[in-house]
């Protein structure tokens, strides 16, 4: 068969000018493609004119498939290599799972044992001081403090004013002195029964 | 949809002694795209199942293209490993505003474009090149030019590529093998399409001297 043969020889022609142009069509390059596939003569004509036309051969659509066996290979380390970071992953995230567990048991223990402990040595402290001899600790609560007010039918201001004197008063430090001439207690009143009262036990004797 | 010939010529000059009619076939499904993505949220959500469809789907494409680009079988399945692994790490960041071939070819290319960079291609690829188109050529045919072989081509090919940039490179694979639009290439590139056309405009017009000027035989003396 010669180019001159061909029935497409023209228009095969044409379509290359218009590729060396670079104003050629998705679909005209195509369909020149396709034509320089299955005809020779065409071809060497259009390699003559552009060479890179020699690499049509190359092309997806002409070019045979990588071999089967190439692919399998390719998917099946693919998908192990998957398998195997998942894997990998699960076992970090178990791992990662147990220890916020593990430290979040281990915070509440250390919270429960430091509270027990400062209650215990609280409680130790007391009882020490209490057993000291010369130290007698009054209740703070009944001799010193004063008498609960008394809220009469008041009203709004007047109401606030008085309650709030009365806060003022509960708030002021009591001072008890104890029978040891050396020791005081101090204790600043709560305001509320929420609020914690403070005290200050100052003894030069005691034996802490 | 992109029709060709079924039958897969490995010459350019076997042309038939009366047009048979092209049987076509189909390179992609229509639905092909909109499938991918469907799969690739499923995948992206845990499915190992529509992951292995993917990658079954998608890996003699990918190979063939890397193959293709690296002018190595070796690298290109390497390479191909690499690219899919790649998507299954980072499939939570797939867009489905693009096909998933695009986002595909994209993750391939970029690390093809690496493999390239790292084992200095250019003159790997020449001297090997050169050993096997010498072999080529004495086996060729007398009329050679008009019986060229796929393999022959590719070698042809390798032999001349050294002389693109690893971009200019990846955007004539994609163009003239893979068969891709400028617009797509574009955004497998993340660049403009002015910038695609520039780089196969250099491409061309440097393999074409580097062509005439190595293989002068192959593609006749004008």
């Amino acid at each position: 068969m010669t180019t001159a043969a061909c029935p497409e020889a023209a228009r095969t022609r044409e379509s290359v000018r218009w590729r060396l142009a670079d104003e050629i069509s998705a679909p005209s390059e195509r369909e020149l493609k396709a034509h320089l596939a299955v005809c020779g003569p065409c071809a060497a004509e259009a390699r003559a004119a552009d060479p890179t036309l020699l690499f049509v051969p190359l092309g997806s659509a002409f070019a045979a498939a990588p071999p089967a066996e190439a692919v399998s290979q390719v998917a099946e380390d693919v998908l192990a290599e998957v398998r195997r970071r998942t894997r990998v992953s699960a076992a970090v995230r178990g791992r990662s799972l147990f220890s916020r567990r593990f430290l979040q048991a281990a915070a509440l223990v250390a919270l429960g044992a430091g509270l027990f402990g400062v209650q215990g040595v609280r409680f130790l402290r007391e009882k020490a001081r209490l057993e000291t001899p010369g130290l007698e600790y009054a209740s703070l609560g009944d001799a010193a403090a004063p008498a609960a007010p008394v809220f009469g039918p008041l009203s709004g201001e007047a109401a606030d004013l008085q309650r709030g004197e009365s806060m003022r008063r509960q708030a002021r430090p009591l001072i008890q002195d104890l029978k040891n001439p050396a020791a005081r207690v101090y204790e600043f009143a709560a305001v509320s029964s929420k609020e914690p009262s403070v005290v200050f036990i100052a003894d030069p004797h005691a034996d802490i | 949809m992109h029709l060709v010939p079924s039958t897969v010529r490995s010459d350019l000059g076997e042309a038939p002694a009366e047009a048979p009619g092209l049987r076509l076939r189909s390179v992609e499904s229509p639905g092909a795209p909109a499938e991918e993505r469907v799969l690739a949220r499923r995948a992206a959500g845990g499915d190992a199942d529509a992951f292995a469809e993917l990658v079954a789907r998608r890996t003699p494409g990918v190979l063939a293209f890397l193959r293709r680009l690296l002018g190595d079988a070796e690298d290109a399945r390497d390479v191909a490993q690499l690219t899919f692994v790649r998507v299954w790490e980072n499939l939570d960041r797939y867009d489905p505003a693009w096909a998933f071939s695009t986002w595909l070819f994209r993750i391939a290319g970029n690390l093809a474009i690496d493999a390239l960079r790292a084992r200095g291609t250019r003159q790997r690829t020449e001297a090997e090149s050169f050993r096997l188109v010498k072999g080529a050529r004495t086996s060729a045919e007398p009329d050679g030019p008009a019986r060229l072989a796929e393999g022959d081509v590719r070698r042809v090919f390798e032999n001349c590529a050294g002389v693109l940039s690893e971009k200019q490179r990846l955007v004539f694979v994609l163009r003239e093998f893979e068969d891709k639009e400028s617009r797509e290439i574009a955004q497998i590139l993340g660049c403009r399409e002015s910038t695609v056309r520039n780089h196969l405009f250099q491409a061309r017009r440097l393999l074409r001297d580097e062509i005439r000027a190595k293989f002068p035989d192959f593609v006749g003396n004008r």
